[in-house]
């Protein structure tokens, strides 16, 4: 027997794939069967068996499948994969990695660009990974380690120093975690200074004779007259530094030195409140400084951690929305948290609102659908009263906008379409919650045109009178909204209406402290002469 | 009136110059007269009485000047028997006996319920008046009705008995009275009573005296445990502590719980307990409220004195005092429709004094807005009442005329030319005005139907400083903007609030999510694309900006001042944003600090597009304020101290 038909016909393989699937969101059983499989397969090179090489993979492919922000064990794959030689899969696993996460992940690219530092024999198509990085993740508080890296293997790789010394002075302007290392390189640097010619590599020419009053040209006595050159340099590195110092104490006492968790947590281990608080803090803080890079990496990093609820997802797309005005990407990042969060209704109804402002009516319609399938084709008994009331509000826009072009509004007899009404009506005289109903009965009445009082009172007063099935009748919101709807009305005078009312609702109404005191405050408003014949 | 007119007189005003240069100290004790406090009262007391000493013959002015003072005091409160009778004493001194005991008339007319006073007052009448005998009387009646069934009323007990005795009445009947009554010294008077019976060998009264004796014992016993614990029971300026007023709450509930049988005694300790706490609310409340329930008859005498009764609450009590207002105002409202026609004009009469005395003691408070409603829900049932078979044209004049009144009196609010005859625009003030042109906008709309000048009214009104602010106004408009269905004029409206229109936040953010909902379920796609690029569209940047209805709208709620950036650039001015208190704030809000920054930063350059020059030198901006700490913004004082200013 081969080693992959000793591993599948293992019972501990069968026991723990099995568990995978079981709990397919589960962790910790990825995790275990992981393990199993790496540790059966040991020793892992060349001669591994194709077979239990494809188990691997797809192992690994199923378990980020479910966990995409899990970006250490994307480095593990691409890692695995590099240790059979096998570099462009390597390669392929990084780039769909980051594609994952927005390109926005410190961790993938210091993994990824310390390989490639050693396999990518081409400067420029090094240089050119570095530079991808440094817009994406340059601006990241912990992005210490990337800036050193991308040093060395300039000071390495690069004939002139010019390149070096524009991204240190980059640097130093960055607020990092470890930013006093880069003026420590710097003021080394300014230290070994030798010549005159060499302060061009600090500061461009221009300003250096314009602002400084240095020419590096200097015919004199050179020595005394660099020492005050040096002076000058290191003078605006000290403001310099200041300035950065304050902005990295800032961002440090106020959030960074409060989180603790910033990699992926499955959703067995919710982070507590506190750290939502912070990153929500964070964010707000960033989207004041109004730096856009900064803002998408921080709002990239919020997510990693907490990517199971929503309030982060819908705070990039709004500010997507808002300042940014790009519709698009906050798409792409409603849809990619439709997938992620476990909260999913406000980004569900952020999306349908996105779409139509896209004026993309058809990608709406099967959303819709889709999610009327993940229903079951039953949204309507969806526990969710949120999920189903927006998929209905979307669903009955959806409807007029089928049916206006046409019938052109001349069908004033339903209210909505046939389809829609008995979903709502199954719902409203089910047995549920008060609130929801309230909810929906109001939004029938917010349907009210001059045209439909009468379908309205048929279809949805009156047949919730007949049919209702729990103790909703009981309370007051439901005779105070048909009260109104008739008081509405203004196809019939005022005194039809509160004779409607009197002789015709009131005796169909339960008589309790609650519906009474209800419709005297209504009587209290529009009809108080005739409130006695209430008979309250 | 006369009330108002006599506390604003100035007692002064007649007196020579020179007698007031020569009593600086009564001038100064009555020109420090402070109404909330009773020392002042007292030293003005103290004056009198050395005036009185100075001038053992005081002329016309002094005496005059001295009788407004007491009249003053005493209208303002009636309960400070002690002041009564040092009146009685000096309109003795001053005229005569007759003018003296029109005093304690007076005095047991506006303190009904002070034992002493009547007893002074029955005193003088049966000494000096003894052939007075059907006033004396009718005198002794009235007493019996108010004091008698006071826990220490038997010095006026006594003071009958003497007088009946002297006048050689029989008081057999008059000891059983009294002996039912559970006072102080029970005991007393069915000992002398039982002596008297013996006199008489009435041998079967005694065995029945014993009797009632044993049960007013056990009363008395009961009663005793609330009574022992009072401690102050006349009037003063001074608060009660709550010990006492928990005392007599307890009494009273013991009384109504356990002896509702006895109504007498429970209004008269009702009564009592109203001396002393004649500021509590709670007591009053529950005075009224007991007193309705045992009188449900619906006479309009009856209905006159539960009116006044009210009516003597509302003055009495301070005017943090709702809960009793209120429940006035609901009697009055409730007896209207139920009540006789006799009895309505006192029932609306009262009615208009209560509501316009509200307003007046609560410009500031919602109860205002609701007192307005209350007055138009009575107006209109006085005055514009209609039964179910009222024909239809009839109704129809009937409220065309509601709103002309209405009209009329809002117009000449907004014009100042308010005539005060008319009570409604007697009544109107700037906080509820809305109350009165939500009222007549509904009725126009609803009831009239009147769609044209409907929104006649509302472009007319809304120009109104005060009406922009009402929540009232716009909630009535955008009902009715969405019983039209114009998405024009809904948009424009929900774009406008929080920017133009200045309402709650929690109001608008009600409104937006409604609307959201209403957009779905009426409108559709090509309505809103459109709507989006229509000539108020998106990309229009002047102030009246018209919001996208799906999702701008939604930046508002919490956020009810957000507006549409300008596209690109992020912020609409980039350059300044650092001034605005809220990127000062940053982080850290409350504290203002003006944070150093790099002028010309780098960061958001990518390292390549320098090819191979090196950046410039760096500036700076608030360099010189590093070392500075932080402004803390107090905006408790900035915002609500300095506002009151």
């Amino acid at each position: 027997m081969d080693k992959y038909n000793s591993i599948i016909n293992d019972e501990k393989f069968s026991k723990l794939s099995l568990n995978t699937t079981t709990y397919p969101k589960s962790l910790k059983h990825w995790e275990t069967l992981l393990n199993y499989l790496i540790a059966a397969a040991t020793p892992i090179n060349k001669t591994i068996n194709a077979n239990t090489l494809r188990l691997i993979r797809s192992t690994y492919e199923a378990m980020l499948f479910n966990f995409p922000f899990l970006e250490n064990y994307h480095i593990d794959f691409a890692l695995f994969e590099y240790k059979l030689g096998h570099v462009s899969r390597f390669h392929k696993i990084f780039k769909r990695a980051l594609y994952i996460h927005n390109e926005r992940s410190l961790v993938l690219w210091v993994s990824y660009l310390r390989i490639c530092n050693e396999i990518v024999i081409e400067p420029k198509q090094l240089f050119k990974k570095y530079e991808e990085a440094e817009q994406y993740i340059g601006l990241h508080y912990h992005s210490g380690v990337f800036w050193e890296m991308y040093l060395e293997q300039l000071k390495l790789r690069c004939k002139t120093k010019q390149r070096y010394f524009i991204v240190l002075r980059k640097i130093l302007e960055i607020p990092l975690h470890t930013f006093s290392t880069f003026y420590g390189l710097w003021i080394n640097h300014i230290d070994e200074i030798r010549d005159l010619s060499e302060l061009t590599l600090f500061i461009n020419e221009d300003d250096l004779l314009k602002k400084l009053k240095i020419d590096k040209n200097y015919s004199g006595r050179r020595g005394p007259y660099l020492a005050d050159a040096k002076k000058a340099i290191k003078k605006f590195t000290k403001e310099l530094y200041m300035v950065i110092q304050l902005q990295v104490m800032e961002r440090y006492n106020l959030f960074e030195s409060k989180l603790t968790t910033q990699y992926y947590t499955s959703a067995e281990n919710f982070l507590p409140d506190s750290e939502v608080q912070t990153w929500v803090k964070y964010l707000d803080y960033t989207i004041e400084l109004d730096i856009p890079e900064l803002c998408h990496i921080n709002f990239q990093r919020a997510l990693t951690p907490l990517s199971n609820i929503d309030i982060i997802w819908l705070k990039y797309a709004y500010w997507l929305l808002d300042v940014v005005k790009n519709e698009t990407m906050a798409k792409v990042v409603l849809i990619r948290g439709i997938e992620l969060s476990l909260e999913k209704i406000k980004i569900v109804h952020l999306l349908c609102e996105l779409l139509t402002s896209l004026d993309e009516i058809h990608t709406l319609h099967d959303l819709l659908e889709d999610m009327n399938i993940l229903h079951e084709n039953d949204i309507e008994s969806c526990k969710d009263f949120n999920l189903f009331w927006d998929f209905m509000q979307f669903q009955i826009f959806l409807a007029n906008s089928a049916t206006l072009s046409r019938y052109d509004n001349k069908t004033p007899a339903t209210i909505i379409p046939e389809k829609l009404l008995k979903v709502v009506q199954k719902r409203l005289i089910a047995s549920g919650k008060r609130d929801e109903k309230n909810r929906m009965i109001n939004g029938m009445m917010l349907l009210q045109s001059k045209k439909n009082s009468k379908s309205i009172e048929t279809e949805i007063f009156k047949y919730v009178v007949e049919n209702c099935q729990d103790d909703y009748l009981n309370h007051e919101q439901f005779w105070k909204e048909y009260c109104e709807l008739i008081l509405f009305d203004l196809n019939r005078t005022l005194t039809e209406r509160v004779d409607y009312i009197i002789k015709t609702i009131l005796p169909q109404m339960p008589r309790n402290k609650e519906t009474l005191k209800a419709i005297e405050g209504l009587a209290r408003i529009y009809f108080p002469q005739y409130i006695e014949q209430l008979g309250a | 009136m006369t009330d108002i007119i006599l506390i604003h007189q100035n007692a002064l005003a007649g007196l020579d110059p020179a007698f007031i240069k020569e009593n600086p100290e009564f001038v100064a004790a009555y020109s420090n007269i402070n109404s909330k406090d009773i020392e002042a009262l007292n030293t003005i007391l103290k004056a009198v009485d050395q005036l009185l000493k100075r001038y053992s013959t005081p002329n016309d002015k002094i005496k005059n000047a001295v009788e407004i003072i007491f009249r003053q005091i005493l209208s303002r409160y009636p309960l400070l028997f002690g002041y009564w009778k040092r009146y009685t004493a000096i309109e003795y001194q001053f005229h005569d006996l007759e003018t003296s005991l029109k005093t304690l008339e007076n005095a047991t007319e506006s303190f009904p319920h002070s034992i002493d006073l009547w007893c002074d007052y029955l005193r003088v009448l049966t000494v000096n008046y003894p052939k007075e005998t059907e006033l004396i009387k009718t005198k002794i009646n009235k007493a019996k009705q108010l004091i008698g069934s006071q826990f220490y009323s038997h010095p006026f007990w006594d003071l009958i008995l003497d007088y009946l005795l002297k006048t050689e009445s029989d008081v057999i009947d008059l000891y059983y009275e009294i002996i039912r009554i559970p006072l102080h010294q029970y005991a007393k008077y069915i000992s002398s009573f039982k002596k008297l019976l013996s006199e008489r060998r009435l041998n079967d009264d005694i065995k029945k005296v014993d009797a009632i004796g044993k049960e007013n014992q056990i009363m008395v016993n009961q009663i005793w445990r609330f009574e022992s614990l009072i401690k102050q029971n006349y009037f003063n300026l001074t608060p009660l502590p709550s010990l006492e007023i928990d005392n007599w709450i307890n009494y009273l509930n013991f009384l109504t719980t356990k002896h509702s049988d006895k109504p007498q005694l429970i209004r008269s300790v009702f009564q009592r307990s109203l001396i002393p706490c004649c500021f509590v609310e709670k007591i009053w409340v529950k005075y009224l409220t007991w007193n309705q329930s045992i009188n449900t008859k619906q006479n309009l005498s009856e209905l006159h004195d539960l009116v006044q009764l009210y009516e003597k609450g509302c003055r009495v009590l301070p005017q943090t005092a709702h809960e009793f207002r209120w429940m006035f105002v609901d009697v009055l409202e409730k007896k209207y429709t139920s009540c006789e026609k006799s009895g309505r004009t006192l029932l609306f009469t009262s009615f208009c004094k209560c509501i316009k005395n509200m307003i007046e003691i609560w410009p500031y408070r919602q109860d205002q807005i609701k007192s307005m409603e209350t007055y138009l829900r009575m107006l209109k049932i006085s005055k514009y009442y209609s039964a179910l078979d009222t024909p239809s044209k009839e109704l129809l004049s009937q409220q065309a005329a509601y709103t002309k009144y209405l009209e009329t009196s809002i117009n000449n609010y907004i014009s100042d030319r308010v005539d005060h005859s008319i009570v409604l625009e007697d009544l109107i003030n700037d906080r509820n005005l809305d109350v009165i042109v939500v009222e007549l906008i509904r009725t126009t709309w609803l009831v009239l139907k009147n769609t044209l000048q409907t929104r006649k009214y509302f472009n007319h009104f809304s120009k109104h400083h005060t009406l922009r602010t009402s929540v009232e106004f716009w909630a009535i408009y955008y009902k009715f903007e969405k019983s039209t269905k114009n998405f024009v004029r809904l948009n424009s409206f929900v774009s406008e609030l929080g920017t133009n229109l200045l309402l709650p936040t929690s109001f608008i953010n009600d409104i937006i999510n409604d609307y959201k909902i209403f957009y779905l379920l009426n409108s559709n796609i090509t309505e809103y694309q459109t709507g989006k690029v229509g000539p108020n569209s998106s990309h229009d940047l002047d102030s009246s900006v018209i919001l996208d209805p799906i999702i701008e709208i939604g930046f508002k709620i919490n956020n009810p001042k957000w507006t549409r950036r300008a596209p690109n650039s992020g912020r609409i001015n980039k350059t300044d944003a650092y001034k605005s208190l809220q990127y000062k704030e940053n982080g850290h809000p409350g504290i203002v600090s003006d944070t150093p920054q790099i002028t010309n930063t780098i960061i958001d350059r990518q390292s390549k597009s320098f090819k191979n020059t090196l950046p410039g030198l760096p500036t700076f901006r608030n360099l010189e304020k590093i070392n500075q700490t932080g402004n803390y913004r107090d905006y408790y004082s900035e915002d609500i101290l300095n506002s009151k200013q």
